[in-house]
């Protein structure tokens, strides 16, 4: 048994040892000691098996560990047929109760390896234990000072080459309070650490200690006027000389804000890495000094929230304004022990409390929250404290909304789905069913959660924006969460949700102005929000929050702060300017609205408040149903969005030009690249679609009528990008330049018998077909021009022929014809089977899959509006990249349409550069190896079909573990395999060069610079592929005239796809040995990269498929069977640009 | 690159040296030349880099053809890793050139299908389109893959044994692979048959006008039913007519089935199955084992599952804060 005594326990035994403590509990079922048993017997299984063991080594274990030592050791010969029965059972259970209490079994297994991850190092912290206690004994020597006045206590304290930290505005010159200092009256650890809800993370953390300041050092009357506060300042700048004084107590000493709130500053104590006594820097923490007070120094009436404690006497109407803020700061100090021992408490009833909190924690900071200011004043702090509350309370007539019995994650949704569903701005979180004692709106709008009989609002640092974000963070998560389909673990816990770039539809940094400059930031300001950085991004928020109404479904603001400096240095005012990021989220049915609606002008009062809002831009209209209102109408923009336009016209009316101005938003730079771009940037694309469709109805009618042939035609479908608005270039009149402006149809005759029984005959027969459709169009309407074509040669078993129709309009349309019959006479292809089932693939997937894709995604694009311009914005990145003929359309828009039907943890774009970004971030981060794409587009796969579909995937890549038949595995509702449109194209190297240039175009957004300066050069570098990266490089001349001519019929020359044909043709003749690229829009050039397997020498065969040339060219006198051969590169080009002839201007061959 | 062109004056010192032999191959190399365009070398052409500008050799690679077991003397050499633009006509070139055979003296040139079964299925061909119009009658050049092969075929074995023993030795230069001596011709051959011509001409085929595919499709079908009618009548008359042994073979009429498909036969199938199933939950025994198989289900999901996070894990996924969104 020695060997148990390592410390590694890692696999999945230690499921089972997470959940012991409830089992013990749950004694109905389970035999504790029997538990224990077989627990132990799990391990020596494993020892047998020589994996490593010790599996429920973890360190609550101990107890048990020592008290079944010796049970084991007769346990392990009782033999293995016992073992396996008990393990059975424990295995039941476990899974019986994952069920119960779960989302699901995975589910639970991935919550308790997170935790697992989670839990801090106790082994680094163990020093820090030390150090509290000498810093309690050094803080208790401190001697008591005498009663100072202000200019006394200065000069006493800057005697140590230190100031005092004074909140704005600093005690009067001629203050007669006197400051003293007398040791504290109690020294208490609290918070996380002391609760050991500390997770692990990057960042530091703070262990927090309070010292209680007596209560004879204040008077009744020091909650008035920021007494308490300069009495607080000097209490800690006491303690902080003495700290700094002893030259025994090593530490690196500073002020720091306690959650960022301006009146509070609190002592900082970092580790020096010196390796002596007092260093702690590997445990990862720092500690801090808070001076607190107990709850009787005040009266605490007089500082609920809805009570005055600033007085100025220069303005008496002033006095009577209620300063919330202010008085919750002083409430905080005296709540800090309370606080803890509500949540120690809490989680002494509730066994999976702490883990919730952590659970909590690891979601809120992901999202960005934390308990200051700038990260919106909820941390896992409040929302442990939220929790607890809802333990007691909550519910309606204060019922309880959580149960002691809850699991982890029970209790984690459901006090997600609490702040999803209630509106602590509305009614207020309390156990109580008594009102509260103040009124709501003392918080300017904010939440309120009270659950002491202090009257003290956990939430008063709350902004409504942050609040109104974290519900909408949480009722997100509650989707994922209730989707029994979908595992989303991920997007809970494991991704960054806080991100700029990707997770607004409209980002934008704005400066913050200096507080001296605005004017009204006047002493009431000041009380009511101590930082004016959230002084001003509420008044933004406010503004934007009124002028933007419906078109935004949320406005979140945020910026950062200082909120450490060192003790030699004054405190940093709160004045200096800095910037505010703003995010958006928009509704895409009203964003780009061109009207606002105001009150009528007949309602006075509003439509004077109207004019006000909104200034010059307000006028008086009168509408179509004869009501005048006041209104306010934009103009489309191409550049800029309605909304960008509103955000700054509001900015500089309501605030001023320079910060109008000074608004850069992210992604700009991509917008205005697509907004340049002559097919991209068209803004009649939607229309133009529009149009197309409406044109095909029209042909579809047509070709329904046509009476006079043997069958009639039963169903005409689209099947073409520029039939579902998935086209790069929009389908407009006249506009056939090229082979890519016909629109495919399929089209299916009614059944009948009289098919021939050979596949050959059968397409001889469609194209008799389609002469015969093309004879009666011409009969019906003589202004449309058809013209038969062949794909393929004739002697075929798949279809060859198609009839193309080009409307007078300008709009053209290739038709073919797809018959029942041809599809189970290929799948039954006795002559050659394989041949028949390439066939049948090669037509379902041409056919009638893509007719299916074609009208879903056009329902997709009406569901979601900004799908269109997204996956044409993503199609362009590809087809720059020279990829389009290595990915399938259909693949490209399959992937942009997943971000839109599973954005977590984000929401569906609501911008299509937003879109854009989001599918490359989400081509850079898919592991296409292991993680299958599944698409439900109607929501109608069940947990079997998916389940199914997953199984699939795992048998493919079972006997493909190297992906290469399959690299990208892409399911949807009409493709269940999953193979259609990713096998054999995307190949494997074809798929990974995607990722690495989805990465790089990523890294050119995460450096910043693109996105927030809008650098036009680095954005163009997302759109273009490095030619060194290839083997060679064939430029072609340019066919300029081509582009040009729009007579009308085409002529045939203008419609032949050169460059289209050429590629084809060499990547045919040099198949496997090559792979080619090309831009199928632009036709500049063809890249292309050799085999590697190719250059390698090898011995000669007749057939190795590549020219090849010999590796030495010196003659021996006997044959030598021993000459290797290598592939001759430079002849192959030379083939290649032979074959050219006049096409190729140039070939490039890399070194 | 450089190598070649050594190689290239080492040839000119020793002008009778033996060629290289590999594997029984005897190597030939051949120039293959640049495109000639009629505007003449690129203003560029002093860049070191230019490609076009380089000579480029192409090896051939030759052996006498013999089938095994026949023991009568071969005729044929076969030649091995084609240029992709050969035709019979380069072949006769090639070599009255370097072995002084006169193309009467070749009987045929075959090109040999390559293994990996691979044809330009994109360019319908002349001989499956009937009914052509003058106008669409154009000649495309057929294009080989690369490393075809061909059998050239000798009107006697004595020829065939003088182009071989003129393979044994290098040549004072080395061979330009072209049709015409003259560039002119040449550059006009290049026209025709390659670049925006070439790939005209076959879009051209592939929009052939409807009255010569009404042609094709029509001799097709005519072709196809009358065979079919053969066909028919054949069955009809083995069905009636006795054998030697006076037997009748029974077999299934031609006729029709109708347009009842496969899979509607299996769905028939599934469903008449279904119908004789047993009650399932009737015994005792069933119940149990029911529960059994489900035991069992959800135990092999539970340690799917565990494999899972396993595998979730060795990739590190639940380590926070590495990886993603700076």
């Amino acid at each position: 048994m020695a060997k148990r005594k390592r410390p590694e326990s890692k696999g999945a035994e230690t499921v089972t040892a997470a959940v012991q403590p409830e089992n013990e509990e749950n004694e109905l079922e389970m035999d504790v000691s029997d538990y224990g048993d077989e627990h132990f017997e799990d391990g020596s299984d494993n020892e047998g098996e020589g994996e490593g063991e010790g599996d429920q080594s973890d360190v609550s274990d101990h107890e048990l560990d020592t008290a079944n030592g010796l049970s084991v050791a007769e346990s392990k010969k009782s033999g293995k047929r016992k073992l396996k029965v008990s393990q059975l059972a424990d295995d039941l259970h476990n899974l019986q109760e994952a069920i119960q209490l779960y989302k699901s079994n995975i589910f639970k297994m991935e919550i308790d390896e997170l935790l697992t991850e989670l839990k801090i190092d106790e082994d680094k912290t163990k020093p820090v234990d030390r150090i509290l206690h000498r810093l309690k004994e050094s803080i208790e020597s401190i001697e008591d000072s005498s009663e100072l006045l202000l200019l006394d206590a200065e000069k006493l304290i800057s005697k140590s080459g230190i100031s005092i930290p004074f909140p704005e505005p600093r005690p009067p010159k001629d203050a007669q309070y006197r400051f003293k200092y007398e040791s504290p009256s109690n020294y208490n650890l609290t918070g996380s650490y002391m609760l050991k809800t500390i997770i692990k993370s990057p960042e530091r953390f703070g262990i927090d200690v309070v010292v209680t300041m007596p209560k004879s050092i204040f008077h009744e009357k020091d909650i008035l006027n920021y007494r308490y506060f300069h009495k607080r300042a000097f209490y800690l700048a006491y303690i902080a000389s003495h700290l700094r004084s002893q030259s025994d107590l090593k530490f690196d000493l500073s002020y720091e804000l306690l959650d960022g709130d301006y009146l509070r500053p609190v002592l900082r104590l970092d580790s020096v890495k010196d390796g002596g006594e007092f260093d702690f820097h590997r445990a990862k923490c720092y500690i801090r000094i808070i001076p607190g007070i107990d709850q009787d120094v005040f009266t605490l009436t007089k500082l609920s929230p809805a009570r005055n404690c600033v007085r100025y006497n220069q303005n008496p109407a002033e006095s009577l304004n209620v300063t919330p803020y202010y008085n919750s700061s002083i409430l905080s100090d005296t709540y800090f022990f309370a606080s803890t021992v509500f949540l120690h408490k809490a989680s002494k009833s509730c066994d999976h409390f702490k883990d919730a909190m952590k659970l909590g924690d690891i979601w809120l900071r992901q999202r960005g929250f934390d308990s200051s200011v700038a990260g919106g004043g909820f941390g896992p702090w409040e929302l442990g404290l939220l929790m607890a509350t809802l333990l007691q309370g909550g519910g309606a007539r204060g019922s309880r909304i959580l149960s002691k019995g809850f699991s982890n994650y029970q209790l984690f949704k459901a006090t997600l789905k609490y702040i999803s569903s209630n509106d602590f701005t509305e009614s207020p979180v309390s156990i109580s069913t008594e009102p509260l004692a103040f009124e709501m709106g003392v918080f300017g709008g904010g939440p309120v959660l009270v659950n002491n009989d202090i009257n003290f609002n956990v939430l008063y640092r709350m902004s409504v924006s942050s609040y109104r974000r974290l519900r909408h963070e949480a009722s997100l998560t509650v989707v994922e969460l209730d989707d029994v389909k979908g595992d989303h673990f991920d997007s809970v816990f494991l991704d960054k949700v806080d991100s700029l770039i990707y997770q607004y539809d409209l980002a934008a940094i704005i400066k913050i102005p200096s507080s001296r400059d605005d004017k009204t930031y006047c002493d009431l300001g000041r009380v009511f929000s101590p930082s004016y950085y959230s002084y001003f991004t509420s008044k933004v928020y406010q503004v934007l929050n009124r002028g933007l109404g419906e078109r935004a479904s949320l406005i979140s603001i945020k910026f950062s702060e200082t909120l450490n400096w060192p003790l030699t240095a004054p405190r940093p005012p709160s004045l200096r300017d800095g910037t505010f990021t703003l995010g958006l989220l928009l509704d895409p049915e009203h964003s780009e609205r061109l009207i606002v609606h105001g009150p009528s002008a007949e309602h006075n009062t509003e439509a004077e408040e109207f004019r006000k809002f909104w200034g010059q831009k307000s006028e008086l209209r009168r509408f179509k149903d004869g009501s005048i209102i006041e209104t306010v109408v934009w103009e489309p923009q191409p550049e800029r969005s309605i909304v960008s336009q509103i955000i700054a016209y509001l900015l500089e009316r309501h605030f001023s030009e320079a910060i109008a101005k000074s608004m850069t938003t992210a992604g700009d730079g991509i917008a205005q690249f697509f907004a340049s771009d002559d097919e991209i940037g068209d803004s009649k694309a939607f229309a133009n679609f529009q149009k197309n469709l409406d044109e095909f109805d029209f042909l579809r009618k047509l070709l329904i009528d046509i009476d006079d042939l043997p069958l009639r035609v039963s169903s005409v479908m689209p099947a073409s990008p520029a039939l579902r608005y998935a086209s790069i270039r929009s389908p407009a009149e006249l506009s056939f330049k090229s082979v890519h402006d016909f629109s495919d149809v399929v089209i299916e005759l009614e059944t009948s018998s009289k098919w021939p029984d050979d596949l050959k005959a059968v397409q001889h027969s469609k194209a008799a077909f389609l002469m015969g459709i093309a004879d009666s169009i011409k009969n019906i309407d003589s202004t449309i021009l058809t013209r038969i074509g062949l794909d393929r040669d004739l002697d075929t078993i798949e279809n060859f022929s198609y009839l193309d129709m080009m409307l007078s309009s300008g709009y053209a349309f290739r038709v073919r014809i797809q018959t029942e019959r041809e599809a189970i006479m290929m799948r039954n292809y006795k002559a050659d089977q394989d041949l028949g089932r390439r066939a049948h693939r090669n037509l379902e997937r041409d056919f009638s899959l893509t007719a299916r894709h074609t009208t879903q995604f056009q329902t997709m694009c009406h569901r979601f509006p900004f799908l269109s311009p997204t996956v044409r914005r993503v199609k362009k990145w590809f087809y720059s990249h020279y990829l389009a003929p290595h990915v399938p359309d259909i693949l490209i828009e399959l992937i942009t349409l997943y971000i839109f039907l599973k954005p977590f943890p984000w929401t569906a774009p609501a911008n299509a550069t937003t879109g854009f970004l989001r599918t490359l971030y989400f081509l850079a981060h898919w592991d296409w190896r292991v993680d299958p794409l599944i698409l439900d587009v109607d929501n109608t796969l069940t947990i079997g079909d998916i389940q199914s579909i997953r199984d699939t995937f795992k048998s493919l890549r079972a006997n493909d573990p190297e992906c290469t038949q399959t690299a990208m595995f892409v399911a949807v509702n009409y493709e269940k395999n999953g193979t259609m449109w990713t096998s054999p194209k995307p190949s494997k190297v074809i798929a990974s060069r995607i990722t690495a240039l989805a990465r790089a175009s990523c890294e050119v957004f995460k450096t910043g610079k693109a996105i927030v300066s809008n650098d036009k050069s680095a954005v163009a570098k997302v759109f273009v592929s490095p030619l060194t990266d290839f083997d060679f490089v064939i430029h072609l001349k340019t066919n300029e005239q081509t582009s040009l001519d729009l007579s009308y019929p085409p002529r045939m020359e203008n419609l032949c796809d050169y460059v289209g044909l050429y590629c084809d043709e060499l990547q045919t003749v040099f198949s496997g040995n090559v792979l080619l690229f090309r831009n199928i829009m632009k036709n500049d050039l063809i890249a292309g990269v050799w085999d590697p397997r190719i250059l390698t020498a090898r011995n000669w065969k007749v057939y190795l498929g590549y020219s090849t040339e010999p590796c030495t060219t010196e003659p021996s006198h006997t044959d030598d069977k021993n000459v290797l051969v290598k592939a001759n590169i430079a002849a192959m080009l030379r083939e290649m640009e032979r074959l050219g002839g006049d096409l190729v201007a140039k070939v490039e061959v890399s070194n | 690159m450089g190598q070649k062109n050594k190689s290239g004056s080492d040839r000119k010192n020793k002008p009778l040296a033996q060629s290289l032999v590999v594997n029984g191959f005897h190597v030939l190399p051949i120039h293959l030349p640049a495109p000639l365009t009629s505007a003449g070398p690129s203003s560029d052409s002093d860049d070191e880099n230019d490609f076009q500008q380089k000579p480029v050799v192409h090896y051939l690679y030759v052996r006498k053809h013999e089938t095994p077991g026949d023991s009568s003397p071969s005729r044929t050499l076969f030649i091995a890793n084609l240029p992709i633009d050969t035709t019979t006509l380069h072949i006769h070139i090639l070599f009255s050139a370097f072995a002084d055979v006169a193309p009467s003296n070749i009987e045929t040139v075959t090109f040999l299908p390559s293994p990996t079964g691979f044809s330009f299925q994109l360019i319908p061909s002349l001989s499956s389109l009937k009914g052509l119009q003058e106008s669409e009658l154009s000649q495309i050049r057929r294009i080989l893959p690369t490393g075809s092969a061909a059998h050239v075929l000798f009107t006697d074995t004595k020829t065939m044994n003088k182009a071989l023993s003129a393979l044994k030795f290098k040549h004072d230069a080395i061979l330009s692979w072209r049709l015409f001596d003259s560039a002119e011709k040449e550059i006009q051959d290049a026209k025709a048959m390659t670049g925006s011509a070439r790939y005209l001409a076959i879009h051209q085929r592939r929009n052939i006008s409807s009255s010569a595919l009404q042609v094709t499709v029509d001799r097709f079908m005519t072709a196809y039913n009358k065979a079919e009618t053969e066909r028919e009548r054949e069955a009809k008359r083995a069905r009636s007519m006795p054998d030697e042994d006076g037997f009748v073979t029974v077999s299934r009429g031609v006729g029709r089935t109708g347009t009842g498909t496969s899979s509607d036969a299996l769905k028939e199938e599934a469903k008449k199955r279904q119908k004789k199933g047993e009650l399932k939950d009737f015994y005792r025994f069933q119940i149990r084992e029911e529960k059994k198989v489900r035991m069992n289900e959800l135990l092999k999901n539970f340690k799917m599952d565990q494999e899972k996070i396993r595998e979730l894990k060795a990739q590190r996924r639940f380590k926070l804060f590495s990886h993603k969104l700076a």
